[in-house]
This record gives structure tokens, sequence and C-alpha cells, in this order.
């Protein structure tokens, strides 16, 4: 089954940027499904669902989000496993910017606004610099020196990565995403490991949901 | 010589999914090209298929190339510029540092990049001036057109131009266009305003989002857009009037 991570903060156009790309993959027999992983709320499955789509919803609630990630990420591999998936999307918010949700092997993609701050991606780094393919969205309201600029900010923090601009709403630049997750590696569950970032030196009580009685 | 810049349009489809009634359109370098029809017609989603270079997955499903141009230079995403009607800057920084950083983003020489002769143009087309210093987000809606035009000559110097509505950006239109039409750059023009779309060797008739026709500009036409410059530089005038707080009468 083929993995990919699609991260990026809430409003970026997640959603709608991987219906428009798995469009193609579906048309060609590709049996796709997603995963949406978001830390308080979210009602994004159901818009996955709504085009025949396979989605199950994980919301790490009162535990710190990328751990509740990892934790997630085993039964929702064979829930994938029974559906058949060709292709796994794992489409996750922004978590809390400390670490990256990437998995060593998977693919991973990571969604940046163009409506955002010039500092943005500086300031979420964890998810920008390892990603594979880092996508700027919503260009359409700014000027296009201004996308060259954001698009030259997200290059310094990782020049190797294929840069995508697209727009969710429109489809247009989804096709460029959907090319990467064609060739999205083909994984065996067990070999689903580790995270490409260093997790945190401490740890939080508070995040582990100690105030809610919950740790 | 190196093969003149040709843009190729593959037909898409029109709101209601009707293919576009042509092979294949092809415009090359030096021409300018007019886009008319009624708001709504599609002539902004064409302006955005053509910046592009769409690869087929817009709504309209066009297919857009350009031959003749470095790869290097549509690499590095300088091969179409586009000025807009509606476009405000939006970036939290200073004119003269949003200058640099386009600069070094579109990979130009610093020595070639002259920033303050951009500064320059850019205040002889806007009304009142602005400074280096200035914060891009709070430059008027014609200042800020009048720096992303001064942009496109000074730095972007794309050889492929897309300019939509020029008339409602809030600056002297015939200006704009005279500065931004090099010899030898290809320029698209969305525009309702006659005197605009006969300055064009060519216009496309825009309807339900489709291309429907290609006309050449006539004869006949260029002689009105003569008669018709007359009649606008004496509205010119008046506009300048009544911007300095003249009566008109």
């Amino acid at each position: 089954m083929r993995i990919a991570f699609v991260a990026g903060p809430p409003g970026c156009g997640k959603t709608r940027l991987v219906l428009h790309a798995l469009g193609p993959l579906r048309a060609g027999g590709m049996a796709c499904g997603v995963l949406k992983m978001d830390a308080v709320a979210s009602t994004d499955d159901q818009a996955y669902r709504a085009q025949g789509i396979p989605a199950r919803l994980q919301v790490a609630g009162d535990v710190c989000p990328d751990h509740e990630a990892m934790v997630a990420l085993g039964p929702a591999l064979r829930w994938a496993k029974e559906q058949g998936l060709d292709l796994l999307v794992v489409e996750t918010a922004g978590l809390c910017d400390r670490c990256s949700p990437f998995l060593q092997r998977a693919l991973a993609v990571c969604v940046v606004s163009g409506l955002s701050h010039l500092a943005a991606p500086r300031k979420m780094r964890a998810m920008v610099e390892p990603a594979d393919v880092v996508v700027l969205t919503r260009c359409d309201g700014i000027s296009p020196a201004e996308r060259q600029v954001f698009l030259q900010s997200l290059k310094a923090l990782n020049p190797g990565a294929t840069r995508i601009v697209a727009n969710g709403l429109t489809g247009e630049g989804t096709w460029a995403l959907t090319a990467a997750l064609r060739a999205a590696p083909d994984l065996r569950v067990r070999d689903v490991e580790p995270l490409r970032s260093t997790l945190p030196r401490g740890y939080c009580h508070f995040c582990q949901g100690a105030e809610s009685g919950h740790a | 010589m190196p093969e003149p810049a040709i843009l190729t349009v593959l037909p898409g489809t029109d709101k209601f999914g009707r293919s576009e009634p042509f092979g294949s359109l092809e415009f090359e370098a030096g021409r300018t090209v007019a886009i008319v029809g009624p708001t709504g017609s599609g002539k902004t989603r064409l302006l955005a298929d053509l910046e592009r270079l769409s690869p087929g997955d817009s709504p309209t499903r066009r297919r857009v190339s350009l031959r003749g141009v470095p790869p290097a230079v549509v690499a590095a995403d300088r091969a179409v510029a586009r000025i807009s009607q509606s476009m405000q800057f939006f970036l939290d920084l200073g004119v003269r540092e949003f200058l640099e950083m386009h600069r070094d983003a579109l990979q130009r020489d610093r020595e070639d990049t002259d920033l303050d002769a951009v500064l320059g143009a850019a205040n002889h087309l806007a009304g009142e001036p602005f400074g280096p210093d200035t914060p891009l987000a709070s430059l008027s809606g014609g200042q800020a057109r009048a720096l992303m035009i001064a942009d496109v000559m000074g730095i972007s110097d794309a050889p492929v131009l897309l300019v939509d509505e020029i008339e409602n950006a809030g600056i002297d239109r015939h200006a704009a266009l005279d500065v931004l039409s090099a010899p030898g750059r290809l320029v698209f023009l969305a525009t309702h305003d006659p005197l605009i779309a006969l300055r064009a060797d060519v216009r496309l008739v825009l309807c339900e989002g489709a291309i429907r026709e290609v006309r050449e500009t006539t004869p006949a036409e260029r002689r009105l857009a003569a008669r018709l410059a007359r009649e606008d530089r004496k509205t010119g005038l008046l506009r300048d009037a009544l911007r300095r707080g003249d009566w008109l009468a």
C-alpha cells in the first residue's frame, strides 16, 4: 500500500487539494482512502465520504496530537488494509508545529497558504524542512511577485523539495500532486516507522491530559 | 537567430463542458492580443490558464505551452508576468525590501537590476509618490498596480505579459501600456475598453467561458483607434484637472 502524509495548518486547503489530486488516480482504478487526523475537531472525513472515498477520523483530544497520530496509525493501517486500499493519504492539521508528522519512508507533503505571513514557513519548519513536496495554496489573492517571493522562502528552507503552486478550489496545479501521490512509496505495514523529526526532550503533563484526569 | 517565442493554446471546454471551436491557437512574440467578452465570460480564467502554462488541470481543461523560451527562464517562473485589476499587495514588507526579495527570488543579477529605477518608474505612473520604506500593504490600489508594472519591467522582464483590465487600475492606462509593450514581448490584454482592444493585432472573443472567435484588427478599426485616441487625450486632460481640483468648464 502506498502511503502519503499531507500536513499543513488548519484552513490552508488540504482537503480540497487532496480531493482534486485523488480524482485522476481514482479514475484510473486506484483504490484511495484517507485518514484524517486533527487535534480538536474536524468534519473533513465527511467531505471525503461524500465523494465516495473511504475516510476515517482521528481526533487527538486530550493527548499530544503527534503522539496520538503515531498511536492511531497502527489501527488505521489495518483499517486501510481491510478496505483494500492501494493508496492511503494521511491528512493531518498543524499539530503543535514542534514536531513533524512525517514518517521516514512515506511520502511527505507539506501545504502552506500564500495568505499566511512570510515568516510562517520558518515557524512551521518542522513540517516544511523534511517534506518531499511543498504545496503553496491560496495564491489567487496575492500578486505574482509575492507568490514568487513566498516560493523563494520555501526553497530556502527546503531546496530539495518539489514545489507546487495549487488551488484547491479550482484544481489548478493539483495534477503535479497527483503525480507525486501516484509515485508514493509502496510500504508494508511493518516498514512504517519512525518519524522524520526528533522528538521533544521534555514532555508536559498538561499536554498529556493530566489536568483533565486522562493521563 | 533563435526561434521566436510561441505560445500555443489547445482547446478546452466552455462552462457547459462543450469543446472550444478551434484546433489550436498560436501567438508569436511581438504580438499584442486583446481578450474581450462580457463580465463572467472567462477572460480572467483564460489569463490564469496562460499564466500557469496550464497542463490541463484548470476548470477549462485548456492546455497551454510555450516554446522558444530558455527552459531555465520557465523553470525560474520568469516566462510569464501578470498585472491584475484587483490585486493588492499583502506582505508585511517595505517597498524596497520587497523589490530586493523579488529580485533575489527570480535570481536576477544584483548589478543589472536597478531598484531605484524601478521605484522611479512606479512613482512616474502612480498619483501621489511613495518612498522605499513605504509599507507595501499601505499602498493605494493605483500605487500598488504602478509598482507591479515597474516590477514587471525592471525585475521580471518576462517574454509574455498578461494584463487584466488595466482601465480599472487607477493609473494612466496608456502610459502603462506604452511602458509594458516592449519590442518582442507577447502581450495579452483583457479589456472592456475599445481603445485598449484596438492596440492589439488580434482579439479573442470570449463567451460562456470559451474562446468563440479570433478577429484580426481591421484597417478601418485602426483608423477608428486614431480618432478615439484624440478624444481620449481630451478626456485625460479633464481627468487631470479634476484630480487637481480645478473647474472643468
